[in-house]
């Protein structure tokens, strides 16, 4: 194991007081959404715990994971997570190139064997192989070597938790997440088309201090995605209210009323989007005016058309009923000749009709 | 009080209108807060609850403001970006809000103490200066 | 990796109502055009009085119960009258399901707000158990019962049900209950042709027709 300073020690040579850490340590577990109770732990646990070796796969991905991390003008509690961290191996960011880039992501992984955290991003296309490759070696291999000796795996981005774009209908490079190949590893999944930020960090955060946060069945933790965007979202006294924009220049969207018509997918979206918002608080889809995609669950790209509202069937349904319909009357109108057919045949035969035809049941 | 978000202009008709737009949540947090203060002086007990994990709209800001008000302290830290630290005109109850480099609001709480934890010198941060006061007195000479 | 819930949603939404709707409106033609086509027996005794207008008239006025029957069966009657206002406004008047008609048959109209929706929904269900329960103490009605009118109540019942606990999020996952809700409205929607329901179509033949038949004799209807 490499000699690492504590992040404590980190702070200090960048001319930071200890009450800057306990300054850094109290916004970071309000982060996390953990009592300010918990604060001396983190305290804690940042200063006892040794920085971890991170290795960051990207797969098939377009980036906006990395990118929407590493967003900020200032030092921010994402730098300095990531100075809390040993990141051995960021394809995307590291300096290192080629052969020397892979020696070290061998040498970062056989030195902390069992130890370090994989951070994974972008979805592993398994139709054929070379779709996606890295210094000449398949994602699905990469994956499966490097997963065999981490501690926990963090599949960060749809792509990597649940298939994302590349998934999306037809699937042309057989595209899977990490829990489809990975079966025997702790894995926590971060979905969003890219995540929040602070989601990312806090879970990652969480990680370090705490270890594996509290997951729901689709392995995301709790804290992050436990409420759907329709619970929490400001616009939802419009939608009590039955106020609902019918298009993006109405007077509706202008007075910024709910967006269920234009396919909101916020009822049956879970993530922080409402509350947390975007860019440090400034904003989020909804309050831009444009509905919730629905980003941070799976196959959200094949749900029906991003416009189309939740209680709007999605099939094409027209042209069946269409036909339904002139079979209806083709079959109604042969039925209804056949039972006429009927009638005068009986009534050729005087046929007598009783109470016991009438309960008949034909 | 201090605007928490630097970018909204209190002068501004529709922000006016806003802050007065409230969630209720107030009352419970400041009912909170009177049982803590009351358990502070019981037995010493300190509390400190996170504004940031409640949902709160300018409205309820205004109230807590209200209620709470102004005190005799009143204190900037500047590390790591600002951080502003209030007593309330309740003594013992005090205003903690924490921002970053750019003026990004981090984290706000109130603490229920005789002494908030942040203003206190820490041990370490003491013992580092020790070592500068040192370092500055062996090169400044002959002091008179 | 899926959501198994938002799964039966996609499926409700895709391949569900595409199957309900092939059933409901094929069936409906279907039932209708023979009602048309079989049409009446011939009336060889000279008119009296008007047809057509008596059928048309009566379409409306058999919407008011003749004198003497409220009091004689006010369960069957204030009970039915409450169920169908409520349910028509829980149905009609919520915002996604006028999204829903507004692209099935292009027509919308203003939305309500989820109060009345709400309480509409709650006032149908009680109405609902008045009915059920009317039907299985009188003695009458229960002989007269079958599975099919047990089997409709059920059916009748569940959207709302659904609805309300989806909406609220009352028990369970809030994608499962939607999906739920859907399923139950599209069975609905199947059994539709083959049962009772028509009435929802049929009454305006059956009111015409008896109207028409005592018009054209010059008797009241």
């Amino acid at each position: 194991m490499t000699d690492k300073p504590m992040l404590p020690d980190l702070m200090r040579a960048h001319g930071i007081s200890r009450r800057g850490f306990l300054k850094y340590c109290a916004s970071l577990t309000s982060l996390m959404a953990l009592s300010p109770a918990m604060m001396p732990k983190v305290a804690y646990a940042l200063e006892n715990a040794p920085r971890p070796s991170v290795i960051w796969l990207s797969f098939q991905e377009c980036t906006g994971c990395t990118e929407s991390l590493t967003r900020s003008h200032a030092p921010t509690i994402e730098d300095l997570i990531f100075n809390a961290v040993s990141l051995d191996y960021h394809h995307t960011l590291q300096a290192a190139s080629g052969h020397q880039a892979e020696a070290a992501r061998t040498e970062a992984m056989q030195a902390n064997y069992g130890k370090y955290l994989l951070v994974v991003d972008g979805s592993i296309p398994i139709g054929d192989e070379g779709y996606s490759c890295i210094a000449g070696v398949s994602n699905l291999q990469m994956l499966k070597e490097t997963a065999a000796g981490a501690a926990a795996i963090v599949a960060v981005g749809t792509c990597a938790a649940y298939g994302g774009i590349p998934h999306a209908n037809p699937n042309p490079t057989g595209a899977v997440s990490v829990s489809d190949i990975i079966k025997d590893k702790p894995i926590i999944n971060v979905p969003g088309c890219p995540p929040i930020p602070v989601v990312m960090t806090g879970v990652l955060a969480h990680f370090l201090t705490f270890g594996i946060p509290e997951l729901d069945v689709l392995n995301r933790p709790k804290a992050f995605y436990g409420e759907t965007i329709h619970d929490r979202c400001y616009r939802r006294p419009f939608y009590d209210k039955g106020l609902f924009a019918e298009g993006f220049d109405d007077e509706g969207a202008r007075e910024g009323w709910c967006l269920y018509k234009m396919g909101c997918k916020g009822p049956t979206t879970r993530s922080v989007c409402a509350t947390v918002k975007w860019n440090d608080g400034t904003s989020f889809p909804i309050q831009s005016g444009h509905p919730c995609l629905g980003c941070t669950e799976p196959n959200f790209w094949d749900n029906g058309g991003f416009y189309k509202p939740l209680s709007v069937p999605a099939g094409d349904y027209r042209k069946a009923a269409l036909e339904a319909i002139a079979v209806g009357v083709v079959a109604g109108a042969a039925g209804a000749g056949l039972a006429r057919a009927n009638k005068s045949r009986a009534a050729k035969a005087h046929e007598k009709v009783d109470a016991h035809d009438l309960e008949r049941k034909s | 009080m201090y605007s928490h978000d630097s970018k909204s202009d209190p002068h501004d008709p529709v922000v006016e209108l806003f802050s007065y737009v409230a969630t209720g949540n107030a009352r419970p947090v400041l009912f909170q807060v009177r049982h803590a203060l009351a358990q502070l002086l019981t037995d010493g007990t300190e509390t400190t609850i996170d504004l940031g994990a409640i949902p709160f709209a300018p409205g309820d800001e205004r109230v807590l403001d209200e209620v709470l008000g102004n005190g005799e302290v009143k204190a900037t830290l500047t590390v790591l970006g600002a951080s502003h630290v209030q007593e309330t005109a309740i003594p013992g109850v005090w205003r903690v809000d924490h921002f970053n480099e750019t003026g990004e609001t981090q984290s706000r709480f109130i603490e229920v103490t005789f002494m908030p934890e942040i203003l206190k010198t820490q041990r370490e941060d003491a013992a580092l200066g020790l070592e500068t006061l040192t370092d500055r007195l062996n090169t400044t000479r002959g002091l008179n | 990796m899926n959501d198994p819930y938002f799964d039966l949603l996609m499926w409700a939404r895709g391949p569900g109502f595409t199957i309900a709707l092939v059933v409901l409106a094929g069936g409906i033609i279907l039932r209708l055009t023979e009602i048309l086509f079989l049409g009446r027996k011939t009336d060889l005794a000279p008119a009296k009085g008007n047809a057509v207008v008596a059928g048309l008239k009566t379409i409306f006025t058999r919407s008011v119960p003749r004198e003497g029957l409220v009091k004689f069966s006010p369960v069957t009657y204030i009970g039915g009258y409450v169920f169908h206002i409520a349910f028509f406004i829980a149905f009609l008047l919520f915002g996604p399901h006028i999204a829903l008609i507004k692209s099935v048959i292009g027509l919308s109209w203003p939305d309500a707000g989820r109060v009345i929706i709400e309480s509409a929904a709650v006032i149908a269900l009680v109405a609902m158990l008045a009915l059920l329960y009317s039907r299985i103490t009188d003695p009458v009605r229960r002989s007269i019962s079958g599975f099919q009118d047990y089997l409709v109540w059920v059916l009748t019942v569940l959207p709302l049900i659904t609805g309300y606990i989806a909406v609220n999020k009352l028990i369970g996952d809030g994608t499962l209950m939607m999906a739920l809700h859907i399923l139950s409205a599209e069975m609905l929607m199947i059994a539709f042709p083959f049962t009772k329901l028509m009435h929802a179509v049929t009454f305006i033949t059956s009111r015409y027709y008896n109207g028409a038949i005592q018009g054209r004799k010059g008797a009241e209807s």
